[in-house]
């Protein structure tokens, strides 16, 4: 550790501090032996001992070491090596290996105290400290100031390259610094690896995937001094440098697409992000400005635009902020956001400043120099932002043709006022006649919220002319009532909070974003013009706040400021919306619904009053949240078009009224007839229209109340006023042109992101706990790089975007230098890229980290640059073999005197499968793709609770924190994947096939060469290809062998097989003989269907005959279904309610899951019940319906002979509900009461074989035989069902053969049987036997074993 | 690769003696008991702290939360107010849909000689009450399903930490090679609870910790272990990679992860083996399958009794930790994740889950027991939380976090005995309040370890299955 000015000044003030406080004794201590103890020794003491062993609070072993006599217990002067103290600190005592809980003190620090104590110990501390003193020595500032002597906190220093004794082993700056190093080891670098090495080596380090034949040829082949960087710069400029690079990137940030927990919702469009990277890193957009874009992307001034996408590429990067876990409806809200926000620090603060914030959650870091506040600085920063959807087309986009569209819109307006005007007029002149629509909506206008109310009620309680003033009187009351109740809710009445969002004071203060959302709310008139159909206005608004005002494709968000809840309230929001808008309240920003986070989705277009009560959430801050359908934070919706309007919300106590829902419409017209006062029907209806007039005037004029619009909408939903484009002709163009401008504008291109939400600093949390908030913490960064508060109104994320950028933050620079350094080596300079703190390990050179830290910003921090200047050092080049002398000095590497051999990431491994199949798909950006499709693994989904269990078993890193170094792990899994997967076989298969049909190659030898070459980039070896012809030739005779021995056993299974049959089919046949001639002279139970299937698909009692679909056919008296092929009937004659299924089925065997073997539905399948085979549970028959509707398990026994012979199953369905099941004549399991029988009805009804339900799919259908099947329009009793089952059946069970057998008879078949078993056992044995021995077969077992070999996944 | 110094260090001797040249086939020698206080290699501890009590863990986890009130805690009070609103403070549940206090369906007798009371859902676990330590004041600081997992499963409410049985594993080692030592069962159809695999990690900790999903019913019960060829062609193929595999070891100077990589293949290849023996009980008597109710004509249970009976194969070959999987039954919200989560229709679910797990679990421990097994194997029983003593709707209870019942078997536990308790009404903890890292210390106890010696260094500070909490539940242990 080197010594620092400040840390001298700290320890002299400290010494000062002390020494006027020793006695006389310390005076005699020799002065430089005491400032040894207080600038080498006192300093670790009380970091790493001082919490455990003081004599204040805690003296673990009963040990302070705080003062003299204290530390002396485990000092020995006579023998210092013997000291105690000594022997813990250096781990020679096991498990007591001190300090416990974190590293083995620095080599340096062990040998100053070794030092100390060969001196003597010279200590002045002759009594131990007071509370105060050792506060003192122990308080933060004074911890900070020593723990910023940390290595990763000093400056980057600017070292001038070295001159190492070998100068002419490389002028590369890199090499200068390694080669140094290893002199003073006494190591020389290797020799630089061949070709064939480096160009694999290079292909996989830069773009993940193997370089091509023809390139390791082009590159042996280029004699050029510059060949190695040309291949640099080829690789670098490749499209798939971005795909191998952006995946470290997404380690960095536990990059993933679902938020895990109960239900695992997917994070909308998150591979957005994914692509974002891989063309930032492709255009090699500098670091700094990527990290800018992580913290604020959405806010900077000048965003970074992608011309080609029309989108704000800067905006995208704030996408890694909201990966994080989430719990499902949390009863602990707040628990929940503190969770989500740690992991957005953890997340944040180890990817880019290698540091653990994290750590300082509960109290000052331990070993760091990170403090409580530092951590709730910047949870303040985020917690000044919401989880929320972005848009990040570019503001061109957003507003394309808008201001256009307006112009039209109002031109639409004028004509159509005219328009209505006219016809206004018309009307009133024909009054009293009215109209056939207007008798309609006047007759239909029973609501009191209709405008038309007042008009349906006079006519309907107005009996005879002289009822009208008394009628009027009751109306009039009524809405004086009313209005009074309007005027109380408007002006009165005072409720616990409001915001009324019509007006703009209330509306600025509420958070927007989104291109359907104005500066301010509309004022009354506000209308939509549908984008589509005969209609033109959508609909008339009072003043609010709309996002549909020019189209529903336009966005909103909408949320209210924070709302503390300080005792028990109902909250109440004026919305209407469609296109499923969402309307919510959200809990501590927890952005999902679910139980207690109720969401309410807007469709009907009405004006509602929403009502949530939010007693439960009482102590909780909560905002009021609106967004468009496709915009909430989480479980959004596809809907593409949708747009909700918004006047006012309310908070009330809880349980007390809410705001009214009088007839706000009715204003206008009281208003009229307050100075006219009608007395008859006809003056009313005078009335109507003259305020129908009034209100159109007023709309065309932009001037109109909201009591207007309200009114004016409700006769224009009525349909009363000319709204279709045909009785409007003047409108016709405008419409037209304001359609297709609409349909210009693009969709939103949206990705998770943040809303700012006003800064807000937090308040420290004690001990992590959110229940014991303490004083606020202002928004800033660590204290230990500058402690300044950010002065602004926002969350602060522009300033921390900065400061992460600012040139004396010296982690940032490092910690990116050694990522790329780590992936490139396989060992970062600090071997623990995500903690650069006092648990991480130290650089190996330090010096050459900080040249190229200072390098890397100097060339505009440059990805690509960098990259290239690390790859053409003649380290990197180096070979991988260690000698002796390296293992023995330097085992671990980290001198670099060779390179090193690394295994493959899960990524590489799978890409090289595919790549080298000949099958990968190089299709770039868009979806996340399952991992079976043959896309590179880059595309594959990380859903948090499914990740690819192929990557997984080589270490692909659960997405939950950081992980700059991923394990490398080796276990069985790994082998077993390679072995035995599926899908590394049948790439395998496939590239086998294709070495196979390439024509070029015309021997054996040849295909070898190429496969060696393709899959390890290498010629094969004279040795080796000769082992591969031996191979492929035993590996034919085993074949052969097998085979053989397979068919021989078969043969032999076959023939007591047919010693069995030769003893039963007499017997059989006998007991078939003596059956009457037919089932139906003797019970007649009466089937209204029967199918014999014999010769053909008929039903033999009613007209339900079959037809065959999908290749069904008939085979010895069976229908034989499976893979699609089933039978469908004609309609049944009549209805069905109660029924008995009945059939004789024979499974192909018993592990199949869901078909159906009989079944009764609508010719859709959407209802239907049937005959299911092992559906719920493996092997069991099931009475499948609808949904499950009405089917229960059974429970019965697992089948285990419908293999072997047919099974005759029923099931009946009685009218109180119950289900049965009988198997073979007997109850199968457990019945059950369901809410059944359904009733199907005449025409309606066909019965279906072999098939669950239809659309027939592949989980429905039934592999098997059915013998005969019938239909009864009743439950068949258990009586019944026996007489058929024991009598009926055209077949004999084994049960009833069995029985008529002589004992000899039986006793051959029991030995036969045995042997059958010993033979299928041994057939069994010998495991899944090759169909033949056919070339494709033997190469693809060759390309098996080649992707099993230890090079196809280790790259020297 | 993150081995512990000590394997790490062996491994690198090993490498340079070319340990790589050496017949394949008998690199794999036994590594058993290096004495009798001592550890198989591979184990982080080199030996257990104190004398250890149990060598094996099963965890019977219910997944989707067991009342407490319906079980092992019961509650005179509940039937004497049934139908009356709650006196007391009602805390906030999941679904908020709370109605009155709700009497169990269940009657409750005392067990055994100890008279531990356990309700009509166990008819078969009665029998053996003398074995069962019930702790009545369980709690959990979550109150959903997947982060309740995650808490009992790892101590940390969220993915990405290690679980108990890699915990185990880690610090015990295992004392089969052919076997994970960290087994999870299904079978069914049974599923993992909600939070997924992530439950079963390894987290931070080597890989070979990580739970390994065996499914007890199904013919590739470990993915990809069964063989695509015949042993013969297998073994053919693998000699002949063996031998590529020596020159390209040799080409790169022994480098010791190849090393590695080239004996991991042979161990993947026993493994074939191991676990279809594993998985053929073919030759377990007709006394101790009907013991487990394996031939029951209740599929389900059937299936969860061949869980049971494969944790007890799998103790006898050496596996440290197994997690069993119980079934749905659909009722009540009780999902495939979740079976036990009767939000509503609790008498017909829980009755339902109960005759599903209760024969086989008791036949598990008689059958440990007859074996001499029962003394080494701690049996450890839990859901993630327990449920309200109130109704949800009419016939449910919604989730409770403040106090519900667990259950110790075996390994040194003292059975019979009673831990803690609730309040009158099953709703809060009153007294020895314990939390999931008071669990696994106990545990881990009876296994020989210290849980605040159980450490592993990971982002900036040593971490333990017990975080800076967790004390030895000494008041159940002999």
């Amino acid at each position: 550790m080197t010594l620092h000015h400040s840390v001298l000044q700290m320890s002299l003030a400290l010494l000062a501090l002390t020494c006027c406080l020793q006695d006389i004794a310390a005076a005699e201590v020799d002065a430089r032996q005491l400032e040894f103890f207080e600038t080498h020794v006192r300093p670790i003491l009380i970091e790493n001992c001082y919490s455990c062993h003081n004599s204040v609070d805690k003296t673990e072993a009963e040990l302070a070491l705080d003062y003299r006599d204290g530390i002396r217990r485990v000092i020995n002067l006579e023998s210092p090596n013997d000291s105690q103290l000594l022997k813990v600190i250096r781990h020679e005592i096991e498990d007591v290996e001190m300090p416990s809980d974190s590293a083995k003190l620095a080599p340096k620090a062990i040998s100053d105290i070794a030092r100390w104590i060969r001196m003597g110990a010279p200590d002045p501390r002759d009594t131990p400290p007071t509370k105060d003193q050792l506060a003192q020595e122990r308080s933060w500032d004074v911890t900070l100031l020593r723990r910023k002597q940390w290595w990763c906190f000093q400056p980057i220093a600017r070292p001038p390259v070295p001159t190492p004794n070998e100068v002419d082993w490389s002028d590369h700056p890199v090499d200068r610094f390694i080669l140094q190093q290893l002199e003073t080891m006494e190591l020389s670098p290797a020799t630089t690896a061949d070709r064939e090495t480096l160009i694999r080596r290079l292909s996989f380090a830069l773009i993940g995937l193997p370089p091509t034949t023809a390139q390791v040829a082009a590159f042996k082949a280029d004699t050029s001094p510059a060949a190695f960087e040309n291949l640099v710069d080829r690789l670098l400029e490749s499209k798939q440098f971005g795909e191998r690079w952006a995946r470290h990137w997404m380690d960095w940030i536990r990059y993933a697409e679902s938020h895990g927990s109960e239900g695992d919702p997917s994070i909308p469009n998150a591979y957005r992000y994914r692509d974002y990277l891989i063309r930032g890193l492709n255009a090699d957009v500098p670091y700094d400005q990527l990290v800018r874009e992580h913290i604020a992307g959405d806010l900077l001034t000048k965003p970074r635009v992608n011309d080609a996408m029309g989108i704000n590429e800067s905006a995208i990067g704030t996408a890694h902020w909201r990966m994080v876990f989430h719990g499902f409806a949390p009863t602990d809200a707040l628990d929940e956001k503190v969770r989500f926000t740690d992991d957005q620090i953890n997340a944040y603060s180890k990817a880019f400043l290698g540091l653990t914030v994290s750590c300082a959650r509960c109290h000052n870091h331990k070993f760091d120099a990170i403090s409580h506040a530092d951590y709730y600085a910047l949870f303040g920063i985020l917690g000044s932002t919401r989880p929320s959807m972005l848009d990040v087309n570019t503001a061109e986009r957003q507003q394309l043709h808008q201001a256009r569209l307006i112009e039209l819109k109002h031109e639409v307006q004028q004509a159509l006022a005219h328009s209505w005007l006219n016809d206004i007029a018309t009307l009133r002149e024909h009054l009293p006649m009215l109209g056939d629509d207007w008798n309609k909506a006047i007759d239909g206008a029973k609501q009191q919220n209709d405008p038309l109310h007042v008009w349906w009620r006079a006519r309907s309680e107005v009996k005879k002319p002289d009822d009208f003033d008394r009628v009027w009187q009751s109306i009039s009351a009524k809405w004086k009532g009313d209005s009074s109740a309007i005027a109380d809710h408007q002006q009165k009445r005072e409720y616990v909070r409001r915001w009324k969002l019509d007006l703009g004071d209330d509306y600025k203060t509420w958070f927007r974003d989104g291109n359907g959302l104005a500066d301010r709310p509309s004022s009354a008139g506000e209308f939509a013009i549908l984008a589509d159909g005969d209609q033109i206005v959508q609909s008339i608004h009072p003043a609010g706040v709309y996002t549909h005002r020019l189209s529903t494709k336009h966005r909103g968000i909408l949320s209210s400021p924070k709302i503390p809840l300080d005792g028990e309230y109902d909250l109440w929001v004026r919305t209407t919306g469609g296109g499923g808008a969402m309307l919510r309240y959200a809990v501590q920003d927890y952005p999902r619904n679910g139980t207690v986070y109720p969401v309410t989705s807007l469709n009907d277009g009405l004006w509602k009053w929403h009502r949530f009560s939010l007693k439960y959430w009482n102590g909780d801050d909560i905002h009021i949240e609106l967004t468009t359908a496709a915009d909430a934070p989480l479980l959004a919706r596809g809907n593409a078009r949708s747009w909700f309007g918004v006047r006012e919300a309310v908070l009330v106590p809880s349980g007390e009224p809410g705001p009214t829902n009088a007839p706000e419409s009715l204003s206008s017209l009281f208003a009229l007839a307050a100075n006219d006062v009608p007395v008859s029907l006809d003056d009313l209806g005078q009335i109507y229209l003259k305020t129908l007039q009034h209100c159109v005037i007023a709309w065309r004029d932009g001037e109109m109340t909201d009591g207007q619009a309200l009114f004016l909408d409700g006769i224009l939903q009525h349909g009363l006023l000319p709204n279709k484009v045909q009785s409007v002709p003047a409108v016709k163009q405008l419409l037209n042109q304001y359609r297709q401008l609409e349909a210009e504008i693009p969709e939103p291109t949206r990705i998770v992101g943040l809303g700012e939400a006003g800064g807000f600093d937090q308040p420290l949390l004690l001990r992590g706990n959110h229940k014991t908030p303490s004083d606020p913490v202002p928004r800033r960064f660590l204290e230990a790089i500058d402690p300044t508060p950010y002065s602004t109104d926002q969350s602060g994320r522009l300033e921390l975007a900065r400061d992460l950028i600012r040139e004396d933050n010296p982690l940032t620079s490092r910690v990116i230098v050694n990522r790329l350094w780590h992936h490139l080596f396989g060992r970062g300079i600090v071997a623990t890229p995500d903690n650069f703190g006092r648990l991480g390990d130290k650089p190996s050179h330090p010096q050459l980290l900080d040249y190229l830290a200072t390098r890397m910003v100097e060339r505009d921090w440059s990805i690509k640059e960098m990259t290239r200047f690390l790859v053409t050092s003649k380290t990197w080049r180096q070979e991988s073999m260690a000698t002796a002398e390296s293992r023995r000095i330097d085992p671990e590497n980290r001198l670099l005197s060779h390179a090193n051999v690394r295994r493959m990431e899960a990524e590489a491994i799978r890409d090289s499968l595919l790549f080298v199949a000949g099958r990968l798909d190089m299709r770039m950006y868009g979806k996340s793709v399952g991992g079976r499709e043959p896309r590179r693994s880059v595309y594959v989904q990380v859903r948090r609770n499914s990740l690819d269990p192929f990557l997984r078993v080589f270490d692909f890193p659960e997405p939950f924190t950081t992980t700059g170094r991923r394990d490398v792990t080796n276990v069985p899994a790994q082998s077993l994947t390679m072995l035995n997967d599926n899908f590394v076989n049948g790439l395998a298969d496939s590239w086998a096939s294709r070495i196979l049909a390439d024509k070029k190659l015309t021997n054996d030898q040849q295909r070898i060469e190429l496969m060696f070459a393709e899959a390890f980039g290498r010629p094969v070896g004279a040795e080796e290809r000769k082992a591969v012809l031996r191979y492929l030739a035993q590996r034919r005779g085993t074949s052969l062998v097998l085979i053989r021995r397979r068919d021989i056993l078969k043969s032999e299974i076959a023939t007591h097989q047919n010693t069995i049959e030769e003893i039963v089919q007499p017997v059989r046949e006998r007991l078939l003989a003596a059956l009457p001639e037919s089932p139906d002279q003797r019970v007649d139970l009466r089937p209204i269907a029967r199918w014999e299937f014999d010769d053909d698909l008929k039903d033999s009692v009613g007209v339900a005959h079959g037809v065959a679909i999908g290749g069904a056919r008939l085979d010895s008296g069976a229908l034989i279904v499976g893979g699609q092929s089933h039978v469908v009937t004609a309609p049944l004659a009549q209805p069905l309610t109660t029924k008995t299924l009945e059939a004789w089925v024979q499974l192909t065997n018993l592990d199949q899951r869901g078909g159906g073997a009989m079944t009764v539905q609508t010719p859709n399948g959407i209802v239907f019940d049937s005959i299911v085979f092992g559906e719920l549970t493996p092997r069991q028959w099931l009475a499948g319906s609808d949904n499950h509707r009405r089917s229960q398990s059974f429970s019965g026994p697992v089948e285990s002979t419908a293999v072997t012979e047919p099974v005759h199953v029923v099931i009946t369905y009685l009218a109180d509900g119950r289900i049965i099941g009988y198997r073979n004549g007997e109850p199968y399991g457990k019945s059950y009461k369901s809410n059944g029988p359904q009733k199907y009805s005449v025409g309606q009804t066909i019965v279906s074989f072999g098939v669950r339900h239809l659309p027939v799919s592949g989980n429905r259908v039934l592999t098997g035989r059915i013998l005969r099947a019938q239909l009864y329009d009743r439950a068949l009793t258990a009586e019944e069902v026996a007489a058929s089952a024991s009598g009926m059946g055209n077949f004999i069970s084994q049960a009833s053969v069995l029985a008529a057998l002589s004992d000899r008879e039986r006793s051959r078949i029991d030995v036969a049987e045995q042997t059958i078993a010993d033979l299928t056992k041994q057939l069994a044995a010998l495991g899944p036997i090759p169909n033949s021995t056919s070339t494709q077969v033997l190469w693809t077992d060759l390309a098996r074993a080649l992707f099993n070999f230890k090079e196809f996944i280790y790259l020297k | 690769m993150n081995f512990s110094p000590i394997s790490r260090r062996r491994m690198l001797a090993r490498c340079s003696t070319g340990f790589g040249s050496v017949a394949l086939a008998g690199l794999m020698s036994d590594m058993g008991y290096a004495g009798p206080t001592g550890l198989p290699e591979g184990a982080a501890l080199k030996q257990t702290h104190h004398p250890a009590k149990a060598k094996h863990v099963i965890f019977c986890f219910m997944s989707g939360g067991v009342s407490q009130v319906d079980s092992f805690d019961p509650k005179p009070r509940l039937e004497k107010d049934n139908g009356k609103p709650m006196p007391v403070k009602v805390e906030r549940t999941q679904f908020n849909n709370n109605g009155n206090i709700m009497a169990s369906p269940f009657k409750f007798a005392p067990a055994g000689k100890s008279g531990l009371p356990i309700s009509s859902m166990f008819p078969f676990l009665a029998k053996q009450g003398d074995e069962l330590a019930v702790i009545r004041s369980m709690t959990t600081p979550v109150n959903e399903h997947a982060q309740g997992n995650f808490l009992m499963h790892s101590g940390v409410p969220f993915m990405g930490f290690p679980s108990a049985g890699a915990w185990t594993t880690y610090g015990l080692g295992s004392e089969t090679q052919d076997l994970p030592g960290y087994v999870v069962l299904q079978s069914g159809g049974a599923v993992p609870p909600h939070g997924g695999v992530a439950l079963f990690s390894n987290g931070f900790l080597p890989a070979q910790h990580q739970g390994s999903v065996l499914k007890a019913d199904a013919a590739d019960a470990v993915r990809n272990i069964k063989p695509a060829d015949p042993a013969m062609i297998q073994r053919q193929r693998l000699d002949f990679i063996r031998a590529n595999d020596q020159r390209f070891l040799e080409s790169t100077a022994e480098d010791g992860k190849i090393e590695a990589a080239i004996r991991n293949y042979e161990t993947a290849y026993r493994m074939q083996a191991a676990v279809p023996d594993l998985c053929d009980i073919s030759g377990e008597s007709k006394a101790t399958r009907s013991l487990y109710g394996l031939d029951s004509p209740n599929a389900k249970k059937a299936a969860y009794a061949r869980q049971c009976l494969l944790a007890r194969r799998l103790v006898e070959r050496g596996v440290r930790f197994i997690e069993l999987s119980c079934l749905t039954e659909g009722i009540g919200a009780g999902g495939a994740a979740n079976p036990w989560d009767q939000h509503g229709d609790l008498a017909k679910g829980h009755g339902a889950m109960a005759e599903q797990i209760d024969q086989p679990i008791a036949a598990l421990v008689q059958d440990l027991r007859m074996r001499g097994l029962l003394d080494e194997t701690i049996i450890v029983w839990a859901g993630e939380f327990g449920r309200t003593p109130f109704s949800q709707g009419n016939n449910g209870r919604d989730h409770n976090p403040f106090g519900f019942s667990v259950w110790l078997a075996g390994g040194g536990v003292k059975g019979g005995t009673i831990l803690g308790a609730t309040d009158e009404f099953g709703y809060h903890v009153v007294e020895d309040k314990c939390g999931v890292y008071d669990l696994w210390a106990t545990v881990l106890h009876q296994l020989g370890v210290d849980h605040e010696r159980l450490t592993y260094r990971y982002s900036g500070r040593d971490v333990r299955l017990t975080d800076v909490h967790g004390s030895v539940l000494e008041k159940i242990l002999m």
